[in-house]
């Protein structure tokens, strides 16, 4: 095997070369080469390594298995809406412990300091490719996005808002469902802001609704399923009960995919899943097809 | 040299792999010679030889189970790891019995574990490697027979 | 200086690096996939590390393994070659955030200068001379069609993202426009992810000649000459010289220009600067932020062994040369040597080498990774190695190419040294009368040697 020789050569003047050699640990540890904490994380699906911000440049998905990870409100806006055109509106609300439940003021504050936002919800004016509409994003890192006093409040608004600037709008939701601290007060939200939808669309204006991962509950119970569009990310966990809770009532398995976007599009609750790569020119045409003059 | 030490002198050279023997000494001479074997190497002159033929037949038998155990290489680069934390027991050891899905060991890379997890159902044969070295793509880390 | 350097590459380059620092009393560790186990680069290396499977996207693309192995190993330097992560910005940042220098310029001006349109805009601005066109990227097709009538047909359409001809398309008038600007588009959008275009007037079969710079941490450019590579075949270089025919009033107008764009982004190690030359007129039109295949001939006319100062400048030394030090002495052809069959359009011809002779002498080199009794593996570009030869002019050495190409010998494989033969032979190219259209031109011609194989 001549491939051998020159291989084998070569791999025995090494050997006894590194005899010669003075001591030198194979694997020695430069102090100065490491990879700093905080560069990498794990993809929870696929379990591989990815870098924290490229994924984030590549709007936080996977690279590996093209896995949508959850992102900030915040972060949303910046990836939909064109530069320097975002107007945030509806500030300033507070939260309040109408049924007094303990601890309720205290997680409201530990949430706002980790998340540095007041809400688990916020809106304002924003173009895409230049075609204006007003745009509200769900924020599920406050307190599982769940929807409260606060959060029905601004939802409303904002399609009131939509309605005054007579603009489309399009919500990204994304909440675990009705918030159970503030009780009644919480699901009453649901009929408020099925109305202003109702409201907004008497006026003949166009609401897109994109439902991410998770859309559960109250939320899909209410404005998150009236969008006259409704788009989704894919694999997104979209539904209404938990799965145990339905299996363990209709006492049969639920079936594979189950209260994912792709089951939902099959069975004609979700009009479109799109891509995140996608989504801002799928929502440009939509809304480009839809203006008004 | 009297009739017994010939006579023992006669026994170990038939047990021995050597096929001839001369002894010279002031007034006594003996050669001793025998049909080579046919399965000796040309370079027997020495007695260290046979226990290499020995040797070499060996390894043979080794490789045939080596092929029926299933390799389980690492799929990346990185520092491997047998316990879950410095402070742990070690996930495996050479003959534990692991069924398809455990996991066997980590590799760290990037600050972040890897666990690894078993192809296949069976028994650990071997551990190719220590905590905290380096493994390169492809090495094989563990062997499991199934 | 390091004491130990990570070569993340294979082939031809990583042979040369791992060369350079040996020499250097540097420690080198290669990286290799599980194709390229028995490769030459990973013999003559130190320590080699196995870092994925046999495509380059599952092993020398995987920053990750790469990396890993460096620290691991204690490489506190990473020399990526050319291709594969020479020119990725996300990888020179990595390799930065470990502590490991990254043996080429940073991030930032990588980036800069690896989106074309961005790299136009920078050079419009430092006032250096850019092929008529758009200023930066088009916004969409109305403005692209705008500044189409500007510069005046034909124009090409670039994409900024893209690379290796593709991407690019021709409008040679007003009513082909549209159709070439949306096929450019989504052809860039498919290959790079990203369909921003912008806009050249199409110079028609320019010569193509590029200047080698280095620069130093400390803000000192010199640049080492140019070299001619208008020999090209799809947009892939064949034959490579140095210097090129131009005068010698064009040549420091050229090298001045490269030196202030250099500047301009506070360039860092080797680079390239890419130029059209039409008449007494140049153009830039992208620079490349690596070594480069052809480095091998300013190597041979300048003296300097630019590899060597790559891992100096990274290491933090001086440019031990000003620019009134280097001179451009006699003349250099490359041929590159590939593993193809140029009479069956050139597809490549991976296998075993079985016999190969590589003949020497005054001003000859042959820089390659291939040796009798090596397995071509088919994963990978098909270039086995380069021919190089220097002489005191252009006639002679075209002489010496001729004589040294009739006694290379590499049975096994099919190879493109027929077709190269016949281009030293043939009378334009000894006249110098070429362009890049000079192969497609003559390619008939060219094809019609004996395959003795």
């Amino acid at each position: 095997m001549i491939v051998n020789d020159l291989v084998n050569t070569l791999n025995k003047r090494k050997e006894s070369k590194q005899r010669f050699r003075k001591a030198h640990k194979q694997n020695y540890v430069n102090a100065k080469l490491d990879v700093p904490k905080g560069l990498y994380e794990k993809c929870p699906k696929c379990k591989e390594a990815v870098h924290i911000k490229q994924t984030y440049e590549n709007m936080f998905i996977c690279k590996h298995c093209d896995e949508h990870f959850r992102m900030r409100a915040i972060d949303r806006i910046n990836f939909t809406i064109d530069p320097g055109t975002f107007v945030e509106k509806g500030l300033g609300y507070i939260t309040l412990n109408p049924l007094f439940q303990d601890g309720y003021e205290e997680k409201i504050n530990d949430y706002k300091e980790k998340t540095e936002i007041d809400e688990a919800y916020m809106y304002g004016y924003g173009e895409v490719n230049g075609v204006p509409c007003v745009i509200g994003v769900m924020d599920s890192y406050f307190l599982m996005g769940s929807m409260g006093s606060v959060v029905g409040e601004k939802v409303t608004r904002s399609f009131e808002y939509a309605m005054y600037k007579k603009l489309p709008m399009v919500i990204f939701t994304a909440s675990g469902g009705a918030r159970m601290q503030e009780g009644i007060y919480s699901l009453m939200q649901m009929a408020k802001t099925s109305a202003a939808v109702l409201r907004h669309g008497e006026m003949d204006l166009l609401y897109i609704s994109v439902l991410t991962h998770p859309t559960t509950g109250g939320v899909t119970a209410s404005f998150a399923s009236l969008g006259d569009i409704i788009l989704a990310e894919p694999n997104s966990l979209i539904g209404f009960a938990g799965p145990r809770v339905i299996e363990q009532t209709i006492g049969q398995t639920l079936p594979e995919g189950f209260q994912r976007s792709e089951f939902l599009q099959e069975k004609g609750f979700v009009d479109k899943v799109v891509h995140r790569n996608d989504m801002k020119d799928t929502l440009y045409k939509l809304l480009y097809m839809h203006r008004r003059y | 040299m009297d009739l017994r030490q010939i006579k023992n002198l006669m026994k170990e050279f038939e047990d021995s792999t050597i096929h001839k023997l001369e002894i010279n000494d002031k007034d006594f001479s003996i050669k001793l010679e025998k049909e080579q074997p046919v399965f000796s190497s040309p370079i027997l002159d020495t007695v260290q030889a046979p226990l290499r033929v020995q040797e070499a037949v060996v390894p043979v038998k080794e490789e045939k189970i080596v092929n029926n155990n299933k390799e389980v290489k690492a799929p990346l680069v990185g520092t491997f790891y047998s316990s879950p934390s410095p402070d742990s027991e070690s996930f495996v050891q050479v003959g534990k019995r692991v069924q398809q899905g455990d996991v066997l060991f980590i590799i760290e890379a990037m600050k972040v574990m890897n666990e690894i997890t078993s192809p296949v159902s069976g028994t650990i044969e071997k551990v190719n490697t220590q905590d905290g070295n380096m493994v390169e793509f492809g090495e094989v880390i563990m062997e499991i027979k199934e | 200086m390091f004491q130990k350097v990570l070569i993340a590459n294979r082939g031809e380059i990583a042979v040369r690096i791992i060369r350079a620092c040996k020499q250097m009393g540097i420690e080198t560790v290669a990286v290799y996939s599980e194709a390229d186990k028995d490769s030459l680069h990973v013999q003559i290396a130190d320590e080699s590390v196995c870092v994925g499977g046999p495509k380059s996207i599952d092993s020398y693309l995987v920053q990750e393994n790469i990396v890993t192995a460096a620290i691991s190993k204690g490489a506190e330097a990473i020399h990526p070659g050319f291709g594969f992560l020479s020119e990725n910005s996300q990888f020179s940042e990595l390799c930065a955030s470990c502590g490991i220098t990254f043996i080429g310029p940073s991030g930032s001006v990588i980036d800069q200068m690896g989106n074309k349109s961005r790299a136009r805009e920078i050079m419009i601005q430092a006032g250096v001379p850019v092929v008529p066109g758009s200023d930066g990227a088009v916004e969409n097709i109305e403005e692209a069609r705008k500044v189409a009538t500007e510069i005046g047909y034909p124009v090409l359409i670039k994409a900024s993202a893209g690379g290796g001809g593709r991407g690019m398309r021709v409008a040679y008038e007003p009513q082909s426009f549209d159709v070439a600007y949306q096929t450019a588009r989504s052809e860039a959008q498919n290959a790079f992810g990203d369909d921003t275009m912008y806009l050249e007037k199409f110079v028609l079969n320019p010569k193509h000649i590029e200047f080698q710079i280095l620069a130093d941490k400390y803000g000192n450019v010199v640049h080492l000459g140019e070299r001619d590579c208008s020999i090209q075949r799809r947009n892939q270089k064949v034959i490579e010289e140095a210097p090129s025919l131009i005068s010698d009033e064009l040549r420091s107008r050229m090298g001045e220009a490269a030196i202030k764009a250099a500047k301009t982004v506070n360039y860092e190690n080797a680079g390239t600067l890419e130029f059209l030359v039409a008449g007494d007129d140049f153009y830039f039109i992208e620079m490349n932020t690596r070594i480069q295949v052809e480095h091998p001939v300013t190597e041979m006319v300048t003296g300097i062994d630019i590899v060597k100062e790559q891992i100096k400048i990274a290491a933090g030394e001086k440019l031990s040369f000003g620019q009134d030090d280097i001179h451009l002495r006699g003349h250099s052809i490359e041929i590159r040597i590939n593993a193809e069959d140029p009479k069956f359009d050139f597809r490549p011809s991976p296998g075993r080498i079985e016999l190969l002779h590589v003949p020497s002498g005054h001003g000859i080199r042959f820089d390659s990774f291939i040796y009798a009794g090596y397995h071509i593996p088919p994963y990978y570009d098909s270039m086995m190695g380069k021919l190089i030869v220097h002489a005191e002019n252009r006639k002679e050495a075209i002489k010496k190419m001729k004589a040294t190409l009739d006694e290379l010998v590499i049975k096994g494989v099919k190879s493109n040294q027929e077709f190269c033969y016949m281009i030293l032979e043939n009378q334009d190219y000894i006249d110098g009368n070429f362009n890049t259209g000079y192969i497609p031109r003559k390619i008939d011609q060219l094809l019609e040697y004996d395959d003795c194989e």
